[in-house]
C-alpha cells in the first residue's frame, strides 16, 4: 500500500518537473548595428500603436536608402514605448518623446536612439515644446502646462490653464497654446510668458482647435475643426482656419472651411509661405501672402496626420488604414502633388518628425 | 414549524426581488411566457446536440474551485480559450478561437449573455454557486439560439428532493489579502427544497510582479486592483404533484471592481460597480410520454464605471425578460419530438444610445430525435428560427449522427448553421450604430470518435475521444473607422475556423488509492479569409490571441479522507497583431491543491491548501498585463448534513 502510493508520487513529481523545467526565460531579439549613428538624419514616424494594452513605437525612414526601419525605440533600449505614444521633438540632440497614456517622455539620443533619461509621474502629456537650454514645456490634459528641468528631467513647476492643453508654439518670448477638445469641447487659446512661466491670457479662438503652425511674417495659423455632436447634430459647426498675429496677440482672420473635420492638422513648408490643411475630403493649400480658400483640395486624399521635409520638400501624409494593422505613409511633391511613393510603417501613425 | 418559518421570510425577500423585476417590465407587454425544467438547457443538451462533443464538470471538480471564479475553472479544466486582463479581472471565453461574444452563456437554461455586447464576463460568476457547468463545442444555434457559434457554456443549480437539512460554511485566505466566505444552507423533503447561498470575497491583488515594460524592469507592486464580490443565490424547487414541479432560482450580484494600468500606462483610477439580478421561475409536467414547460426569467445589470483620470463616468441599465414554453413529446418507442417558443424583450439604457432602446426577439424551435435500434445509431434533426423587427435572420438547422462503430469504439457527426444577431451597441451606439447590420452566419462540421473500455481491476475505466472540426463564419461583424472620425460596425470578414481536440480520461484504483487522471489538447487554426483590401495583413492570418496549442491535464488522487490534485496548463504561442508580426510565448501554469477531511457523525470539516502557479512562471494572458506569480490559498469547510 506505502509503496504504492510512494510510486504515485514520484510519477507525478516527474510529469510536474517535465513540465517545470520546459523553459523559463524569454528575450527580446534586437539587431545588432554597426553604424555609429543610425538615426543621425531621416524622417521620424510616431505611431500610437493599437488601442487597450498596445504599445506605441517610432519608424524611421533613411531618405537616401528609402528604408524604414520598425520600432526603433524598442530595438535601442529592449523595451517598449509604452502606451500609445503622441509626439516627438527634437530639441537641444535630443528627441522627447511623449507617451500619452503612460504618462511619460522618453528622452533619447537623436543619432542613436538611446534613453538618456524618462520624465515620468505625469498625467495625460500631449506636446514638448523646448524654451531654452535648460527649460522645456509640456502640455498634459490635465489642464496644466508642465515646467520641465532638462537637465535633471524633472517637473520644476505647473502651470494651470484649464481645459485639455495640447499642441504649442514659441514665438516672440511667448509660447502659444490651444486647447483641444480632450474631454469635452473646447475653443481656447493660452498665451504664456517664458521669462516668468506664467499664463498671461487665454483667447477663444474657434471651435476645437487641433493644429497650429507659424509662417513667414511670424504670423500663427491655427486649424480648429469644428463641433461634431453626435447625438445633436443641429450643434455642428464647421472647421475653421484663423490667423492670429502674436505681436498684438489678436485674431486677424477667421475662415469657415465649409465642414467639419475632427482633429484637422496643418503644415507648413519650407518657405514658411504656404499652409496645407485636412479637411475630411482631402489636403488643402493656401499662400499665406494670399489667404484665399480653394475649393478643390490640393491632394484628393485626407489623412490622419500630415507633415512637411523642408529637405527634400515633400508634403507627407499619414494614412492609419484600419487602426489595427499596420498604416502607411504617402509622400506628395509639394508643388505639384502628384505621389512620390508610399511606405508601410506602424500601427496608427500620428505624427512626423523631420531631422 | 420553525424552519417553515425562515423558509417564509427568505421567500419574502425573493418575492421582493421578483418585484423589481416586475416593475422593472412594466413597458413589455407583447411578450409569450416560457417555460421549462430547470435542466431543459441539459436535457436539450444531451438529447439533442447528437454528434456534437460535450463535456461536463460536475461537483468533485467544482469544489476544488469553491473559491474562484469560473474563468480560474474554465482555463484549467476545459480547452476554451480564455482572455483574462488579470487576477479577478475582465475574462473573455471563447470556444474554438471564436470570440466571446460568439459564446453562448445560460443559467439554469436562460441566455444570461449582456444583450448590449453579447458577452458575459466570467471573472463575475463564482463556482460555489453551481452543482454543474456542462460546455458544448461547435455551433448550436439550433437548439440555444443568437451567438453559439464556437460553443456553449450551461451553468446549473439544482434542487434535490430528499428529506434533509444541510449546513455548509467555508471561508478562506490566499495570497494578496485575499479573504472569501461561501455558505449555503438547503431544507429539503420529498416535495420540497429551498437553498440559499451566499458568497462573499475581498481581495487586494497587490502582487508584485517585474515590469518588463520599464527601463531597468523594476519590481513592481499591482495598485487599484482590489475587488470586493457579494452574491446571494436562492433557489426553491415545489412538487405540485407527482408529474408536475415548479422551480425558481433568483441571484443577486454586486460587484466592485478596481481597473489596474499595464505594464505601459501610468497609474490608473479606474473602477467599475457591477449590479446584477438574474430570477427564473419554471413550471413544468413531465410523465414518461411526455413534458411541458414553461417558464420566465428577469435579468436587470447596472453597471457603473468611473475612470476619473479621462473623465469617464458612464453607466448602463439593461433589463432582460425570457419567456419560453415547450413540450417534449415521444411519438414512438424510438421517436421524440421537442419544440417550443422563445421570447427575449431587451429594455436598455445606455447613456450612447439615442434614448432607451427596446428589442424583442421571437424563436421557434424544433427538435427530432430518432433510434434506430438494430443499427445502435440515433439521428436528430433540429432547426430554429428567430425574429427581430428590421433584421432578417435565417433559418438555422442542424443534423446529427451518433452510435456504435465496433465494440468499444462510438462516432459522432453533425452539421450545422448557426448565427449570431447584431448586438445592441452594434445596431445603436452613437455614433456609428449600424441598423442595416446582417447576422453573422456560420457552418459548422464535425465528427467525433469515442473510445470507451471498463476495467474491472486496476484500470477501472478509460475513455479516449478526438474530435475533428471545420467551420465557416461569414459577415463577421467588426468596428471599423470611417471617414467621419468615428467607428462603426460592418460585415465585414470572413473566418475560417479548423481544429481537433483530443481529450481523455481514466480512473484507476491501486489498493484504497483511487486515481482520476483526465486531460485534452487541442489545435485551434483560425484566420482570415477574404482580403478587404490591398493594405489588409490580417488576410490568411491566425486571429490575435488564439493559441493554436492548449493542453490541459488534471491529476487527483484520493487516499482516506486525504485528496491530491495537480492540475497542469500549456497554452502555445498567441499572436498580438493582426499581422502575425508580434507574439507572446507560450506559458505553463500548474496548480497544486492537497486536502483533508474529519467526519464526525453528521459533521465533516474539511481542510484545504492550494498553490496557483506552482512554477511562479512569468507570463501575460493579454500584452502587458501582469499575472500573479505562485501564490497559495487555505481553505477550511463546515458542513452539516441531516442525511448522514
Amino acid at each position: 500500500m506505502k509503496k504504492s502510493f510512494r510510486k504515485i508520487v514520484l510519477v507525478l513529481a516527474a510529469i510536474s518537473f517535465l513540465f517545470g523545467a520546459c523553459k523559463k526565460e524569454k528575450q527580446i531579439v534586437t539587431d545588432d548595428n554597426n553604424i555609429a549613428n543610425p538615426y543621425e538624419t531621416g524622417v521620424f514616424i510616431v505611431n500610437e500603436g493599437p488601442f487597450q494594452t498596445g504599445t506605441g513605437t517610432i519608424s524611421f525612414l533613411n531618405r537616401s536608402t528609402k528604408v524604414v526601419k520598425q520600432d526603433i525605440f524598442n530595438l535601442e533600449n529592449n523595451r517598449p514605448l509604452g502606451n500609445i505614444a503622441q509626439s516627438m521633438t527634437i530639441f537641444n540632440d535630443k528627441a522627447y518623446i511623449v507617451v500619452n497614456n503612460a504618462g511619460k517622455v522618453e528622452v533619447v539620443n537623436t543619432k542613436t536612439f538611446k534613453s538618456v533619461g524618462v520624465i515620468d509621474g505625469l498625467n495625460l502629456p500631449r506636446f514638448f515644446v523646448g524654451v531654452n537650454s535648460t527649460k522645456g514645456y509640456l502640455s498634459d490634459w490635465s489642464g496644466n502646462i508642465s515646467v520641465i528641468n532638462l537637465t535633471s528631467n524633472t517637473v520644476l513647476s505647473t502651470i494651470n490653464v484649464g481645459g485639455s492643453p495640447d499642441k504649442m508654439i514659441i514665438s516672440g518670448g511667448k509660447v502659444y497654446v490651444i486647447g483641444s477638445a480632450g474631454f469635452t469641447s473646447d475653443s481656447t487659446f493660452h498665451i504664456i510668458n517664458i521669462t516668468n512661466d506664467t499664463k498671461i491670457n487665454t483667447l477663444i479662438i474657434g471651435d476645437n482647435p487641433s493644429d497650429l503652425v507659424s509662417d513667414v511674417n511670424n504670423k500663427i495659423w491655427i486649424i480648429c475643426g469644428g463641433i461634431s455632436d453626435w447625438n445633436t447634430p443641429s450643434n455642428n459647426t464647421n472647421a475653421t482656419l484663423v490667423k492670429f498675429n502674436p505681436s498684438t496677440d489678436s485674431i486677424e482672420m477667421t475662415f469657415d472651411l465649409g465642414s467639419t473635420n475632427f482633429g484637422a492638422k496643418i503644415a507648413i513648408n519650407a518657405a514658411k509661405t504656404k499652409i496645407f490643411y485636412t479637411l475630411s475630403n482631402g489636403v488643402y493649400e493656401m499662400d499665406v501672402n494670399n489667404p484665399v480658400i480653394n475649393p478643390q483640395p490640393f491632394i484628393g486624399k485626407s489623412f490622419y496626420a500630415i507633415g512637411f521635409d523642408n529637405v527634400e520638400g515633400y508634403l507627407y501624409g499619414a494614412d492609419p488604414k484600419d487602426y489595427s494593422g499596420n498604416g502607411w505613409v504617402y509622400r506628395y511633391n509639394s508643388t505639384n502633388a502628384s505621389a512620390v511613393d508610399s511606405f508601410k510603417v506602424g500601427i496608427i501613425p500620428t505624427g512626423f518628425t523631420f531631422n | 414549524m420553525r424552519i417553515y418559518k425562515i423558509n417564509k421570510k427568505i421567500l419574502l425577500f425573493i418575492i421582493s426581488l421578483w418585484t423589481i423585476s416586475l416593475y422593472a417590465q412594466v413597458t413589455s407587454n407583447d411578450s409569450i411566457i416560457t417555460l421549462s425544467t430547470v435542466n431543459i438547457s441539459s436535457e436539450r443538451l444531451y438529447g439533442y446536440s447528437g454528434g456534437q462533443k460535450i463535456i461536463s464538470l460536475d461537483t468533485s471538480v467544482l469544489k476544488q474551485y469553491t473559491f474562484q471564479n469560473v474563468s480560474d475553472l474554465v482555463i484549467q479544466q476545459t480547452l476554451a480559450n480564455v482572455k483574462t486582463y488579470g487576477s479577478s479581472m475582465l475574462s473573455n471565453v471563447g470556444i474554438r478561437g471564436n470570440a466571446s461574444n460568439q459564446t453562448g452563456v445560460f443559467w439554469n437554461g436562460i441566455n444570461i449573455n449582456s444583450s448590449n455586447i453579447g458577452m458575459t464576463d466570467f471573472s463575475l460568476l463564482p463556482v460555489f454557486f453551481f452543482d454543474k457547468v456542462e460546455m458544448q463545442y461547435g455551433g448550436g444555434s439550433p437548439l440555444f439560439g443568437s451567438g453559439s457559434i464556437g460553443g456553449s457554456f450551461h451553468f446549473f443549480s439544482t434542487p434535490v428532493f430528499n428529506k434533509k437539512i444541510e449546513f455548509a460554511l467555508s471561508g478562506s485566505k490566499a495570497s494578496y489579502h485575499d479573504n472569501s466566505i461561501a455558505a449555503k444552507i438547503v431544507l429539503a423533503n420529498a416535495r420540497f427544497c429551498g437553498a440559499t447561498s451566499i458568497f462573499y470575497k475581498d481581495a487586494k491583488n497587490d502582487f508584485e510582479y517585474i515590469n518588463e515594460a520599464k527601463y531597468g524592469k523594476p519590481l513592481e507592486k499591482m495598485i487599484n486592483a482590489a475587488v470586493i464580490s457579494k452574491d446571494l443565490l436562492q433557489d426553491f424547487a415545489f412538487k405540485i404533484n407527482k408529474i408536475q414541479k415548479i422551480t425558481f432560482s433568483a441571484w443577486a450580484q454586486s460587484n466592485y471592481r478596481q481597473i489596474p494600468g499595464t505594464m505601459t500606462t501610468t497609474l490608473s483610477e479606474a473602477k467599475q460597480y457591477d449590479q446584477t439580478i438574474r430570477s427564473v421561475i419554471n413550471w413544468d409536467r413531465t410523465t414518461d410520454k411526455n413534458k411541458f414547460y414553461f417558464k420566465v426569467a428577469g435579468i436587470y445589470e447596472d453597471q457603473h464605471f468611473i475612470d476619473s483620470i479621462v473623465h469617464v463616468n458612464s453607466r448602463l441599465k439593461i433589463y432582460n425578460q425570457i419567456s419560453e414554453i415547450g413540450f417534449s413529446q415521444k411519438i414512438k418507442r424510438n421517436i421524440r419530438l421537442d419544440g417550443g417558443i422563445n421570447n427575449t424583450l431587451s429594455i436598455a439604457d445606455i447613456q450612447s444610445y439615442d434614448g432607451i432602446k427596446k428589442q424583442n426577439k421571437s424563436s421557434f424551435f424544433l427538435s427530432y430525435n430518432q433510434f434506430f435500434l438494430p443499427i445502435d445509431w440515433s439521428a436528430q434533426f433540429n432547426i430554429r428560427y428567430e425574429l427581430m423587427r428590421g433584421f432578417i435572420i435565417p433559418v438555422s438547422p442542424s443534423l446529427g449522427f451518433e452510435g456504435k462503430i465496433w465494440r468499444f469504439l462510438y462516432g459522432k457527426v453533425n452539421i450545422s448553421k448557426n448565427f449570431r444577431v447584431p448586438t445592441l451597441n452594434d445596431i445603436y451606439w452613437q455614433p456609428g450604430g449600424n441598423p442595416d447590420l446582417k447576422s453573422e452566419e456560420s457552418y459548422n462540421q464535425e465528427a467525433t470518435i469515442n473510445a470507451i473500455y471498463s476495467g474491472k481491476s486496476f484500470l477501472k475505466e478509460v475513455e479516449i475521444s478526438v474530435t475533428a472540426y471545420h467551420s465557416i463564419i461569414d459577415n463577421c461583424i467588426q468596428w471599423m473607422p470611417t471617414e467621419n472620425v468615428y467607428w462603426a460596425p460592418v460585415n465585414l470578414r470572413k473566418v475560417r475556423s479548423e481544429g481537433i481536440e483530443a481529450e481523455a480520461k481514466g480512473t484507476f484504483k491501486i489498493n484504497k488509492i483511487f486515481i482520476l487522471l483526465n486531460g485534452g489538447y487541442s489545435y485551434t487554426s483560425i484566420i482570415n479569409i477574404n482580403q478587404i483590401s490591398a493594405f489588409d495583413e490580417s488576410y490568411n492570418k491566425q486571429l490575435i490571441y488564439v493559441p493554436f496549442h492548449k493542453i490541459h491535464l488534471n491529476v487527483y488522487c484520493q487516499y482516506k479522507n486525504m485528496n491530491f490534485t495537480y492540475n497542469h496548463v500549456f497554452t502555445g504561442k498567441r499572436y498580438t497583431e493582426i499581422d502575425n508580426s508580434k507574439f507572446l510565448p507560450f506559458y505553463n501554469i500548474s496548480m497544486l491543491s492537497f486536502s483533508y477531511s474529519f467526519h464526525f457523525k453528521k459533521i465533516s470539516i474539511e481542510s484545504s491548501f492550494k498553490v496557483d502557479n506552482l512554477w511562479d512562471e512569468r507570463y501575460q494572458i493579454i500584452q502587458w498585463r501582469p499575472m500573479p506569480g505562485r501564490n497559495y490559498r487555505i481553505g477550511l469547510n463546515f458542513n452539516f448534513n441531516s442525511n448522514k
